[in-house]
């Protein structure tokens, strides 16, 4: 492969991935804040009152978040296939998450899913008089058929079963030493937005949890909204000069998203710049994690962020320092370690002389 | 020459919309007439209608995502540029633009 078929292949992945995303976000918010809001109204036993006003707002945010990966995987298959990748799309991201694989098997699912489509699409000869039936029944068939195979055959046990292993040994740890549990607990969670790694901190947390055990949920709740948090300050108020427009547009919600504990508002952050953004956030919420351990910060609910607060235990000072040490160790890192992006100030003229190719494709 | 153009960028709130004025500005210094539909996250404002694409030289992409609505552009000469081009090397862009379009007649 030549150094420029190399950077197609790049730029167009990217583009896939970030059409997904650009369709994702407005999933996000609308289901992070509605659970939070309804957090809030309910308070620490929400779930157990159906019908009042708290678990209805809470439930149908929680069915919305579970919207956020087949429209991811949804739409990158979308970008590479167009509209017959849709349907696949959404059905290999429902199976992740009913597998638990999330972000990451949603993602891997939609990609395969939308190339297997388009390959369809252009390889496939059909007569004409079938041809209408290609993008209505054709495509859509094979393409759920691939969806299912991928997630229940090729992707989805190999992906579930790391899971298993890493939820096995985190659990022969729940012995040690507090602050290295609730530090692999927070490091868990912001490796990956609470995705699909986060998910075996979080599933051990809220087991425990079920079992009368506050403090590793406790911990959880802070360190969850550390990554969005972290992110949102620093691309809006510290280090403006090292996000895009768009990034700091994103920054401005992840940080009300990360005050209610709605850790993936980071992830515009993390899918762009993942090498340097996740060890920053891996820290940084591992420290919190740790800490909140040692203070004996307890929850009793698993979501909400400062509207958890009012029902938790060590808020003051405890959970309070924990998160601003957390926080404040992230955006130290992100000051150090992500790059300066050119900025383009001069209003006359262009703003870069750099030679720049243009291709004209006529047709 | 007349210049139709798109912009998409990822979240489509910000750059998608610098885009539109960075190739409008650009457009109007060399003096070329230009139309720029945005494709931001509130949907596709300022639409190119079947008579923009008509009597256009050329098509310009400007998108860091997949834009909706490609197949209009049929048999047009069309470019291909991230968001970021648009924006910091719109008049380069526009200019290189003309040459080829001078060159291929």
């Amino acid at each position: 492969m030549s150094e420029k078929n190399k950077k197609n292949l790049f730029s167009s992945l990217s583009k896939h991935m970030m059409t997904g995303v650009s369709y994702m976000i407005p999933v996000i918010a609308t289901g992070g804040i509605l659970q939070s809001i309804g957090a809030m109204i309910g308070g620490a036993t929400v779930l157990d009152h159906p019908g009042t006003i708290g678990y209805i707002l809470f439930n149908g945010g929680q069915a919305a978040m579970g919207l956020v990966v087949p429209i991811l995987a949804a739409f990158i298959a979308f970008s590479i296939s167009d509209r017959p990748g849709i349907a696949p799309g959404l059905l290999v991201g429902v199976l992740a998450v009913n597998m638990k694989i999330g972000f990451i098997g949603g993602i891997i699912g939609g990609y395969l899913v939308g190339y297997f489509c388009l390959f369809i699409k252009t390889h496939l000869k059909v007569h004409d008089a079938v041809k209408p039936l290609m993008p209505l029944l054709i495509i859509p068939l094979l393409g759920g058929l691939a969806a299912i195979l991928l997630m229940s055959v090729l992707i989805g046990p190999p992906l579930a079963g790391l899971q298993g292993i890493l939820i096995a040994l985190f659990k022969s740890m729940g012995s040690g030493s507090k602050f290295l549990f609730g530090a692999i607990l927070g490091g868990l969670v912001g490796i990956d937005m609470a995705g699909p790694i986060g998910k075996i901190g979080t599933t051990v947390a809220n087991g425990l949890m079920a079992d009368g055990i506050f403090g590793p949920e406790g911990a959880k709740v802070c360190a969850c909204m550390v990554p969005p948090l972290a992110l949102g300050i620093s691309s809006v108020f510290t280090n403006k000069k090292k996000y895009t427009e768009q990034e700091e547009v994103a920054g401005r919600s992840a940080i009300l998203l990360g005050l209610f504990q709605v850790t993936e508002g980071g992830l515009p952050f993390l899918l762009r710049d993942p090498l340097r953004v996740i060890p920053c956030t891996a820290i940084g919420a591992a420290i919190t994690g740790g800490l909140a351990m040692i203070f004996g910060v307890e929850s009793p609910v698993t979501m909400g962020g400062i509207a958890a607060f009012p029902v938790m235990k060590e808020v003051i000072p405890g959970a309070l320092i924990a998160i601003t040490v957390g926080v404040v160790v992230t955006v130290g890192l992100l000051a150090l370690i992500k790059k300066d992006i050119p900025q383009d100030e001069n209003a006359e003229g262009d703003a870069s002389d750099e030679e720049l190719e243009v291709t004209i494709e006529f047709k | 020459m007349k210049i139709i153009a798109i912009s998409a960028c990822t979240m489509g709130v910000a750059h998608t919309f610098i885009a539109k004025d960075k190739l409008i500005e650009a457009s109007d210094r060399l003096g070329h007439q230009i139309k720029v539909e945005t494709q931001g996250s509130v949907g596709a404002e300022n639409i190119l209608t079947e008579e923009d694409v008509k009597a256009a030289d050329i098509v310009i992409i400007a998108a860091d995502i997949n834009i909706n609505g490609e197949e209009r552009f049929k048999g047009k000469p069309i470019v291909r540029v991230s968001v970021t081009v648009a924006i910091k090397q719109p008049e380069q862009l526009i200019k290189k633009i003309e040459e080829q379009l001078k060159a291929k007649k």
